[in-house]
């Protein structure tokens, strides 16, 4: 079972217009849910600091919590893009594809 | 995909020195590659233009233009050309609103401040509209502004609010106003957003020929959903939720300042800050706490705390008004009001 829930603020709305994507492959089609879970490992998620913060950010930068479940474990990681790991970065544009929960 | 090696993420390099590095002679091909790969992906997830473009988007035209895209739902900008200067109406009304309230807020700091575009040097205006699918925002990334549509439940469209179309065009004009800009995060984060939300509540007045007693100093009255409240933000009442929403947690004292808050909630300090100055000044905001707000962003620096903003507009009040002056005190008295020391 793996289980991943993003949240978005920032922009004009901040907190008021946070979004939130919550995703579970399992009841995926079976190549996307393939996508997503090669994605997570090869961003080494589970490995990731909790926080990766970029230095000086911008009115543009938006701040990503990621949160997942995955074979009895569970971390979240809180991010702006630019300090993400090139596959966390795909990860997070496939799951801003998803409708808003 | 194949897994990418850790040690190729570059956090805190810009796309243009990304794009130098892979150039380079010494880049390998995977390198190179690898280095492309993060501009691309970067630029993308930012709703940026694709790596080669920018040029055209930072052409500096010594006079206004606007052009609409269409971003079609999606997250790839800018989207389709809909709309362009002197161009008649189209048939979709946020690529109308869009390019109206851009003019308006164009005239207003070409106007008030003598200010040519958002860089002072007539950079051209490029917004998109109809970003993603459901987004219950707006944002400027740096180069254009981008607007949601909402999801109808929370927001509507968000280009219909001039204090939002102003709010986010004024991220642009700090961005080259303050000498290097304002850091997004901290103090000078809630100063970045108050400064958009000063900006985008003179636009609204000017528009509208209000004076400050008479104004609403509301933001972002026009986009929420009845079910969800009123208003975003209010300059005149910070965290009354009467006047905005149920989680409007915004201080307007630094008693009630959020450690490690959001730049959102702590703005309400100097959003205050600049009402009370209006408010003690009389008549149109935009004649005189306007242009004092306006000309204390030269004297700041990245990493400006509240203090160095008090400062900087008691700095400008006597480098516009002089010493000794009912400005002057105006400033000094708003910010003790909310609370920070102005040290002069």
């Amino acid at each position: 079972m793996t289980r991943l829930i993003l949240r978005c603020t920032g922009g004009f709305t901040g907190p008021a217009g946070a979004q939130t994507r919550s995703i579970d492959l399992a009841v995926l089609a079976p190549a996307q849910a393939h996508r997503l879970a090669q994605l997570l490992d090869a961003s080494q998620f589970f490995n990731l600091p909790e926080q990766l913060r970029k230095i000086a950010p911008q009115s543009g930068d938006f701040l990503y919590d990621l949160h997942v479940e995955k074979d009895g474990w569970q971390h979240d990681v809180h991010y702006h893009l630019d300090a993400a790991p090139v596959p966390l970065r795909q990860l997070t544009e496939q799951l801003n594809h998803f409708p808003p929960d | 995909m194949p897994s990418l090696p850790y040690h190729c993420v570059c956090c805190i390099i810009p796309s243009r020195m990304l794009r130098q590095l892979a150039e380079a002679a010494h880049a390998s091909p995977a390198e190179r590659q690898c280095l492309l790969d993060q501009c691309e992906i970067s630029a993308h997830l930012r709703g940026q233009r694709s790596v080669m473009p920018t040029l055209a988007a930072t052409q500096h035209t010594g006079e206004q233009r606007r052009t609409v895209y269409d971003a079609r739902h999606k997250t790839t900008l800018p989207g389709k050309v809909v709309r362009t200067e002197g161009a008649a109406a189209v048939k979709d009304e946020a690529v109308n609103q869009a390019y109206d309230n851009a003019g308006h807020t164009y005239d207003f700091f070409h106007t008030v401040f003598q200010r040519n575009s958002v860089d002072n040097k007539g950079l051209r205006l490029d917004a998109s509209v109809h970003y993603q699918r459901g987004f219950n925002n707006a944002f400027w990334n740096g180069q254009q502004m981008v607007y949601g549509d909402g999801d109808g439940k929370l927001f509507h469209g968000f280009t219909a609010a001039i204090d939002v179309v102003a709010h986010e065009l004024s991220h642009g004009v700090t961005q080259y106003a303050v000498p290097g800009g304002l850091v997004y995060e901290g103090q000078s984060g809630a100063l970045n957003e108050s400064i958009s939300d000063v900006m985008g509540s003179l636009v609204k007045q000017w528009h509208l020929q209000q004076k400050a007693a008479e104004a609403d100093w509301l933001i972002g009255d026009s986009i929420m959903g009845a079910s969800v409240g009123k208003a975003l933000r209010s300059l005149a009442d910070p965290g009354n939720r009467t006047l905005t929403w149920s989680g409007d947690d915004q201080p307007k004292n630094m008693a009630d300042y959020i450690q490690d808050g959001d730049v959102h909630s702590n703005s309400g300090i100097p959003n205050h800050a600049f009402y009370a100055t209006a408010l003690a000044l009389q008549g149109h905001a935009w004649e005189k706490a306007g242009p004092i707000w306006y000309k204390a962003l030269g004297l700041l620096t990245p990493t400006a705390s509240f203090a160095d903003m008090a400062r900087a507009t008691a700095q400008a009040a006597v480098l516009l008004y002089g010493n000794d002056t009912a400005e002057q005190y105006a400033v000094q008295r708003a910010w003790q009001l909310v609370g920070v020391q102005v040290e002069t």
